[in-house]
């Protein structure tokens, strides 16, 4: 059975994966050529038969999503390329080192659902993997990949690889489709969802790297066989960040279902020095975290979410024994507060006072009412705080920083408690 | 009557044309409404003004329509309406602007092309975004304000530390103070000679190399205090014009995310990542 799919090409050829010559001689573009043969709908079809899950953060089936998009014209395909999730860092290895495979994906995926203008939007951190991208663009106009009536089949197709400048919030599909237009990346209220009035509120369909990227495998070996990799509902193969206190840090392709235990410490080395593990994040800043008790669990996006949490973005976390989780919680609380679009006030005003309150508590300033007003103001972003959140903004990121408040007040407690000078009475 | 949006987008020294086009319902309405009239009457400064006239006959109601096409054009001097750049940069950005359906999204791509211009983003660069997208100065100001790499105030380096979370399990932290002490400059200011900034950012996607630094947007992961300090010297002594990721690997990193692969022999230029879609990269190699 095939394990990976995504990171061949990359570790058999280090030197040149990237290039237009190796991705042909490895059998690119063969997925396209026999895409060109069958019609879009058979190739939505094998993408559903697939039940390839959107690899961006919300795991939406992809050919699910296809199936949404709006009869009108023109339309767009947007690939999601502005990979900012704390901990994650698997797109830019996409991107930098086998750009063709993410391009022939994106033509096939464009002539499935008839698009015309395909955008590849990269965060302003990525230079590299942005140049990278438009080598492969240029390179691929020159060899008649992109272009008009591409290898004869009558299918034009034009491919604008556009840079952000540093805006978490542009992640998110709609705040990305502003940014695409030239405005603030402020995320839209929702309906109407991309797929009916998205760039220049025409029908839009936005996926991750490295979900598109999974696509020509799904073309050449059919949608059957990928729903034969890994187990339900988390099929196919997949690209974990992982980071941290871990021997081992990096990307891994995996197949889902192995154990939390199998993948940091067997894949990961285990924890450096030997030293004890105290927690990890499962899915990227926004999840809440797990502890050691969950770790003969499975590693699936179902099992995941059975114990509270998501699998994200593939960002795998790793603390040990030593971590102060207080000071943990700060800088992921710190990053929404930064990166909050400011549009809603409880996103706004409740994450930087998360971060005020946390401070005050890790400079030994901390009061014995706020473990209150973290859950007060929690409760504000967030009502109930469950999981999945509650939302009282227009987009998840608000929620996202309640995460680390209620990870470390429902595992760690006691750690906050003895940060703070005086008697602590409430916060349960 | 509207204004043709294409025209209102045309760019052009001094003046911006519209092309301003009459509904076609009657002769009779027509010539009781004159568009120029009108913008006059709002007090908006018209120069020449042109006319094309033509009547079209409905086939379905034999009614005869006329449709008035004025060219005219507005000064508008409060915007400082003349381009600045040379005719190389406007020539990369009519090319950029050619990259999407509608002007107003390569506002993006200008505005590094003007922080390339002037080394920092100014107002005058701004001015030069907003003729070209058809934009005001502070409609484009509204949008580079919201982004952190549009920067008004920047050395000629700028050393980005990591500090989320997987950084900062790695100590991204004390590398910050490590560097901010070496250079003499606190985090988020910049060097009184204008040749640095120091600044700690959000996570830069470099979790694996933790802790990790960009220098003008070019990546180093695995970076000690040590090495930190060296590479602020580095910086210091040299104030090199081309900055690479792959040199700064070698020099001043450790650990990585993943394998680079093949060397990138582009690097930056200035406080503005590397980057145009139009020629190689934007930056030098």
């Amino acid at each position: 059975m095939t394990d990976r799919i995504l990171t061949t090409r990359m570790e058999a050829h280090p030197a040149d994966a990237h290039t237009i010559a190796r991705y042909e001689a490895t059998g690119g573009y063969a997925a396209l050529r026999k895409a060109f043969g069958m019609k879009p709908e058979e190739i939505v079809a094998e993408v559903k038969a697939s039940n390839l899950r959107g690899r961006g953060g919300a795991g939406f089936p992809t050919g699910v999503k296809w199936g949404f998009l709006a009869p009108s014209t023109p339309r767009y395909l947007v690939v999601n390329a502005d990979e900012s999730e704390p901990g994650t860092f698997k797109d830019r290895q996409l991107l930098e080192r086998d750009p063709h495979q993410l391009l022939e994906g994106i033509v096939i995926s464009a002539f499935a659902i008839a698009v015309n203008r395909a955008f590849v939007y990269i965060r302003g951190e990525y230079p590299r993997s942005a140049r990278r991208m438009q080598q492969a663009v240029d390179e691929a106009y020159a060899a008649g990949y992109l272009g008009k009536d591409i290898l004869g089949s009558g299918f034009t197709l034009d491919v604008t690889v556009h840079l952000g400048a540093g805006a978490y919030i542009c992640g998110e599909e709609t705040a990305m489709l502003n940014s695409l237009e030239g405005k603030r990346g402020e995320p839209r209220i929702k309906p109407p969802f991309p797929a009916v009035a998205g760039l220049y509120a025409k029908p839009t369909i936005v996926n991750n790297v490295e979900t598109i990227s999974n696509v020509p495998w799904i073309v050449s070996n059919g949608g059957a066989a990928y729903n034969a990799i890994g187990p339900e509902g988390s099929r196919g193969t997949r690209l974990l960040s992982l980071s941290g206190h871990v021997v081992k840090p990096g990307n891994y392709e995996i197949v889902m279902g192995m154990s939390w235990r199998d993948l940091i410490f067997g894949i990961g080395g285990g924890i450096p020095g030997g030293k004890a593990l105290k927690c990890w994040i499962p899915g990227g800043a926004s999840a809440p975290w797990f502890t050691p008790e969950v770790l003969d669990e499975p590693v699936t996006l179902d099992d995941i979410a059975r114990l509270g949490s998501m699998a994200g973005s593939g960002a795998v976390v790793v603390m040990d024994e030593t971590t102060n989780v207080v000071e943990a919680a700060l800088s992921i609380v710190r990053f929404f507060a930064h990166e909050s679009c400011g549009q809603c006030t409880p996103c706004r005003e409740g994450a930087s006072w998360l971060q005020r309150i946390l401070e005050r508590i890790v400079t030994g300033q901390g009061r014995p009412s706020d473990l209150d007003l973290l859950l007060d103001v929690s409760d504000n972003i967030s009502p109930g705080l469950r999981w999945p959140p509650a939302m009282t903004t227009i987009c998840p990121l608000g929620p996202s920083a309640v995460s680390p408040i209620t990870s470390i007040m429902k595992h760690f407690r006691d750690e906050i408690v003895a940060m703070i000078p005086g008697e602590v009475t409430a916060g349960v | 009557m509207w204004i043709d949006e294409e025209s209102r987008q045309s760019p052009v020294a001094g003046k911006r044309v519209f092309s301003l086009q009459s509904s076609v319902f009657s002769l009779q309405q027509e010539s009781r409404q004159s568009p120029v009239a009108s913008l006059q009457s709002e007090g908006r400064p018209v120069g020449a003004i042109s006319y094309k006239s033509s009547t079209r006959q409905d086939t379905r109601t034999g009614a005869v329509a006329f449709l008035r096409i004025a060219n005219c054009e507005l000064r508008i001097a409060d915007r400082g309406a003349s381009m600045t750049w040379s005719p190389a940069t406007l020539e990369r950005a009519q090319q950029i602007l050619a990259l999407y359906p509608q002007r107003r999204s390569a506002v993006m791509p200008l505005l590094y092309i003007a922080m390339r211009e002037d080394g920092r983003l100014t107002d005058e660069g701004m001015r030069q975004v907003a003729q070209l997208t058809g934009l005001t100065s502070v409609q484009v100001e509204s949008v580079a304000s919201f982004y952190s790499m549009y920067k008004r105030h920047v050395g000629a380096h700028v050393v980005s530390v990591c500090t989320s979370i997987s950084c900062h399990l790695l100590g991204g932290r004390e590398l910050l103070a490590t560097m901010s002490d070496e250079t003499g400059v606190p985090p988020g200011e910049t060097a009184v000679d204008g040749s640095i900034t120091v600044e700690s950012v959000e996570c830069i996607g470099a979790c694996g190399g933790a802790p990790a630094v960009q220098v003008n947007y070019e990546l180093v992961e695995g970076v000690t205090p040590e090495k930190g300090r060296e590479l602020c010297r580095w910086l210091r002594a040299e104030r090199p014009t081309l900055v690479r990721a792959d040199e700064l690997q070698r020099r001043f990193g450790g650990i990585r995310s993943f394998p680079a692969g093949a060397d990138d022999p582009v690097g930056a230029v200035g406080p503005f990542p590397a980057f145009g879609p139009i020629g190689t990269a934007g930056g030098g190699s």
